[in-house]
C-alpha cells in the first residue's frame, strides 16, 4: 500500500521533475563545465604543449618546440583553427592574427628546413615569450582561470593569487545586488499598505483593484522603460511640471542614472510584492483582530502582533519573487540607466557575444548564482516561513 | 468547408515540403526597410534572371548564430548572408564560410577595397559619426573637436556603450588624422590618450544600446550631440521633419558583406547571387531605395546628387572619413571593453 501511494507520486511528479532536470539542471552542469573547460587550445596544439612542458617562462624557445609548433600548425586544416585562435586571444590580444596567418603560410609552402627560421622571418612575434606564455597558460584541458576572472583575481607569475590590475566585476556584483536589495524595499515599502488595503475590502471590491494591479503586466518590460523614459527626461512631462510649480530651477536628472533605473524597475516588480502579500492577508480571520481589540491590544500592537505575523510567509514570498527577479535584471537598467548602472546580468550578454568569450560569460554566471543563493538562502533565514507557522499554532 | 481547409492546407504543406528537399537559394538580410530594396534589386532580379526561387529570411547578428547552424553538420538551412566586418573575419577564421571564388566575380575591380576579403562579397557602406540637431545648435559643430568641446557647446553627448567608435572619434577629437587613428591606437599609449579625451566629457556622457535611441536622445534635447549612424540620420529628417545634421570628416565607415555558410547545398547558386548583387546595375537601385552606399564604385554614376550627398562612399563624404579596422577589433573588444566599463562606472 506504501510503496504504492509512492509510485503514484512519483509518477505524478514525473513530468515536472524531468522537465526541471531538462532547463535547470543541465543547463546549471554545462555552465558549470563551460566556466572551466579550456580544451580549444590543447585539441590543436598537442605537440606544443608538450615540447613545452618544463619551460621556463623566460628562456628562449628551443629548436624542437618550433618544430612541434610546426607539425602542429600543419596537422589541423586552416578552418578549423578557429576556436583555439579566439582562445589564444583572450591570453594575448593580437595572438589570433599570428596563429591563424601562420597556419596559412605553413599551408601554402611547409615549414621547409628550419621551422624556427620560417616562422620568425613571417611574423617576428613568434620569437617573443608572449605567444608562448599565451599556448602554456591557456594549455588546460581545465583552469580556474575565468572563475578567477569572474572575481578580478588573477593567477600571478609565482603562482600565487591576487587582485588583478584593473578591477571590473566584483563592484558589478556589489552593484547588482545593491539595486536588487534596494527594489525589494520599496516594492515592500510601497506594496505592504496597499496590500493590507486589500485585503480589507470585500472580494466584490478588491477583484477590480486587483485587475488595475496586473494590468501592467500586460505591457512588455521593453515599451514600460521607453515610457519611463519619455516621462522623465529633461524635457519630459515630470521635469517639465516641477519646472511650472518653480519647485526646480533647472530640470533635474531623472533618467539615465540610478534613479531611472530604481523608478522603472519597481514599477514592473511591485505587483509581483503585492499579490504573494495580498493572498496571504486575506486568510487571515477578522474576528481574531477584533479579539486582540477586544483585550486591550492597540491597533499598532494588534497589527505588529497579530496581523504581521501571520503574512509573513506572504511577505516571503513576496520579497524572494521580486529580489531573484531584479537580480537577473538588464533590459531596463540598460535603456533607463547609466554607465554605473548596469547590472551583471548586461556583461554575461557582452563577454558572450561582443567578446566571444564564453568561459568568462560561464563563470561570471557561476559567481553570480553562488552569491545569489547564498543571498536567497539568508532572506529565507530571516522571512523564515516556519516561524510564522510556529506563531500562528 | 472544414474538410477543404483540411485538404489545401495539407496541399500547400507538401508543396513546402517539396520545396524544402529541393531547397531553394535562401537570402539572409537583416530585415526592416534595407531588406524590401534587397527584395527589389537583388533577389526577384536574380530570380528571374536565373529562373530560380530565391528565399529570404533575416537576422540580428553574431557570429554564434552562424557558428551553431554551420557545426550542427549537414545543411545549414542557409545559404547567403549578409554579415558585418568583423562576423566576417572570425567566422572565416573559424572556417563557418565558403572561401570566395573571386574569379566568378566578374566586377569585382570596381569593388572598393574593403568589400574583397577571403570569405566576404561586400554589398553596402555604412557610416557612424556625430550628429547634432542643426535647429537647436545652430551654426553647429563641423568637426568631431566640437563634439568633445564641452564650452563651445553646451549639453549632454550621447555614445554607443562599448568602446568601438568612442575610442576612433576620441582620437579623431583630439587632433589625430583619421589615417592615423589604428597606428596610434595600437600603442598603450594611444589607448590612455584616447580614455583621457573621453574623460574631458564624461560628466555630460549618455550611454545608447540601439541607433533608433541616440536619435530618440537627439530628437527630445536630452543630449545636444549623439554618435549614430548615417541613415538614422536621414530616416530622421525624412519621416520626422527633423533638421538633424550628421558630421561626415571624421566618421567611421564599415561595409556589410554576403557570405556563404559551409556545407550550403546552394553554392553555385550562392556565389551566382553574389555576382548578380556586386553588379553596378543593382546596387543603384538597391542605394535608390535606402541610404546605404553600394560597395561598386559605378554604381554611384548612376545616382542623383540628391541621393548621393547622403552616402559614404560620396567622394567628400569619405574624404576624411576611417574606415573601421575590424582586425583591430577582433582583437581587441575584450581588453578595450573591460577598460571601458570600469572607465564608465568610476
Amino acid at each position: 500500500m506504501q510503496i504504492r501511494r509512492h509510485l503514484g507520486t512519483g509518477l505524478l511528479l514525473a513530468p515536472a521533475v524531468s522537465f526541471l532536470i531538462l532547463v535547470l539542471v543541465v543547463p546549471v552542469i554545462i555552465m558549470f563545465l563551460e566556466s572551466v573547460r579550456d580544451a580549444d587550445v590543447r585539441g590543436v596544439l598537442p605537440e606544443t604543449i608538450e615540447a613545452l612542458d618544463g619551460w621556463d617562462a623566460t628562456a628562449p624557445i628551443p629548436e624542437q618546440v618550433f618544430a612541434a609548433l610546426a607539425r602542429d600548425l600543419e596537422a589541423t586544416p586552416a578552418a578549423e583553427w578557429g576556436l583555439a585562435a579566439n582562445r589564444l586571444n583572450i591570453e594575448l590580444p593580437g595572438a589570433r592574427a599570428v596563429v591563424l596567418s601562420g597556419v596559412r603560410d605553413l599551408e601554402e609552402t611547409g615549414a621547409g628546413e628550419s621551422p624556427r627560421a620560417f616562422l620568425l622571418a613571417k611574423d617576428e612575434r613568434w620569437g617573443e615569450p608572449g605567444i608562448w606564455q599565451a599556448i602554456v597558460s591557456a594549455r588546460g584541458p581545465w583552469t580556474i582561470k575565468f572563475l578567477l576572472a569572474a572575481l578580478d583575481l588573477k593567477r600571478q607569475a609565482d603562482g600565487t593569487v591576487a587582485t588583478d590590475t584593473q578591477t571590473i566585476y566584483r563592484a558589478i556584483l556589489v552593484r547588482t545586488f545593491i539595486i536588487a536589495v534596494s527594489v525589494t524595499g520599496i516594492c515592500l515599502i510601497l506594496g505592504l499598505p496597499v496590500a493590507v488595503y486589500l485585503a480589507s475590502l470585500p472580494q466584490r471590491r478588491a477583484a477590480p483593484l486587483l485587475l488595475v494591479l496586473m494590468l501592467p503586466l500586460w505591457t512588455s518590460v521593453l515599451v514600460r522603460a521607453m515610457a519611463w523614459i519619455l516621462l522623465l527626461q529633461n524635457s519630459g512631462p515630470v521635469n517639465q511640471s516641477l519646472l511650472f510649480l518653480a519647485i526646480v530651477e533647472a530640470p533635474v536628472q531623472l533618467v539615465f542614472n540610478r534613479v531611472g533605473v530604481l523608478v522603472a524597475m519597481t514599477h514592473v516588480l511591485l505587483p509581483f510584492m503585492i499579490l504573494p502579500m495580498y493572498n496571504a492577508m486575506r486568510s487571515i480571520p477578522r474576528n481574531q483582530l477584533r479579539a486582540a481589540g477586544s483585550l486591550g491590544a492597540s491597533p499598532w500592537v494588534t497589527f505588529r502582533r497579530v496581523y504581521l505575523p501571520q503574512c509573513r510567509a506572504g511577505i516571503a514570498a513576496g520579497c524572494i519573487l521580486v529580489f531573484a527577479s531584479a537580480s537577473g535584471y538588464y533590459i531596463t537598467p540598460a535603456l533607463v540607466g547609466g554607465g554605473s548602472d548596469q547590472m551583471l546580468g548586461s556583461f554575461v550578454g557582452v563577454a558572450a557575444l561582443r567578446y566571444n568569450n564564453l568561459s568568462l560569460a560561464a563563470a561570471l554566471g557561476v559567481v553570480f548564482m553562488a552569491v545569489f543563493l547564498l543571498m536567497i538562502g539568508l532572506l529565507f533565514l530571516w522571512l523564515r516561513p516556519a516561524a510564522s507557522a510556529r506563531i500562528a499554532a | 468547408m472544414q474538410a477543404h481547409l483540411v485538404t489545401t492546407s495539407l496541399s500547400l504543406f507538401l508543396a513546402l515540403q517539396g520545396v524544402a528537399l529541393a531547397r531553394d537559394l535562401t537570402v539572409i538580410g537583416w530585415g526592416g526597410a534595407p531588406q524590401d530594396a534587397q527584395r527589389e534589386a537583388y533577389f526577384k532580379p536574380f530570380g528571374e534572371e536565373a529562373g530560380a526561387n530565391v528565399i529570404d529570411d533575416s537576422w540580428s547578428g553574431g557570429v554564434g548564430a552562424l557558428r551553431a547552424r554551420v557545426e550542427a553538420g549537414g545543411d545549414p538551412g542557409w545559404d547567403v548572408v549578409e554579415a558585418e566586418a568583423e562576423e566576417v573575419l572570425v567566422g572565416c577564421a573559424e572556417g563557418l564560410f565558403e572561401k570566395i571564388d573571386w574569379a566568378q566575380i566578374a566586377e569585382k575591380d570596381n569593388l572598393i577595397p574593403e568589400a574583397v576579403s577571403d570569405c566576404g562579397v561586400g554589398t553596402i557602406t555604412w557610416s557612424t559619426g556625430i550628429a547634432y540637431d542643426q535647429d537647436k545648435i545652430g551654426e553647429g559643430p563641423v568637426t568631431v573637436a566640437d563634439f568633445f568641446d564641452l564650452d563651445r557647446f553646451p549639453g549632454k553627448r550621447a555614445i554607443r556603450n562599448g568602446p568601438k567608435y568612442a575610442l576612433e572619434l576620441a582620437l579623431i577629437g583630439d587632433g589625430v588624422a583619421p589615417g592615423e587613428v589604428y597606428d596610434v591606437l595600437r600603442t598603450p599609449e594611444g589607448v590612455d590618450r584616447a580614455f583621457a579625451k573621453l574623460e574631458t566629457i564624461k560628466p555630460e556622457l549618455l550611454l545608447f544600446d540601439s541607433g533608433a535611441q541616440s536619435i530618440q536622445l537627439l530628437a527630445s534635447g536630452e543630449a545636444a550631440m549623439t554618435m549614430t549612424f548615417n541613415a538614422r540620420v536621414t530616416a530622421a529628417n525624412e519621416t520626422d521633419n527633423r533638421n538633424f545634421r550628421f558630421v561626415w570628416p571624421g566618421s567611421i565607415y564599415a561595409v556589410d558583406s554576403w557570405v556563404i555558410l559551409r556545407n550550403s547545398p546552394n553554392k553555385e547558386a550562392a556565389l551566382k547571387f553574389i555576382d548578380f548583387a556586386s553588379r553596378a546595375t543593382q546596387q543603384t537601385i538597391h542605394t535608390e531605395q535606402v541610404d546605404y552606399g553600394p560597395t561598386n564604385v559605378v554604381a554611384l554614376e548612376g545616382l542623383s546628387e540628391d541621393i548621393l550627398q547622403y552616402l559614404p562612399t560620396y567622394g567628400p563624404n569619405i574624404e576624411n572619413a576611417l574606415a573601421l579596422d575590424s582586425e583591430f577589433w577582433a582583437d581587441n573588444i575584450q581588453p578595450l571593453s573591460e577598460r571601458f566599463n570600469t572607465f564608465v562606472a568610476q
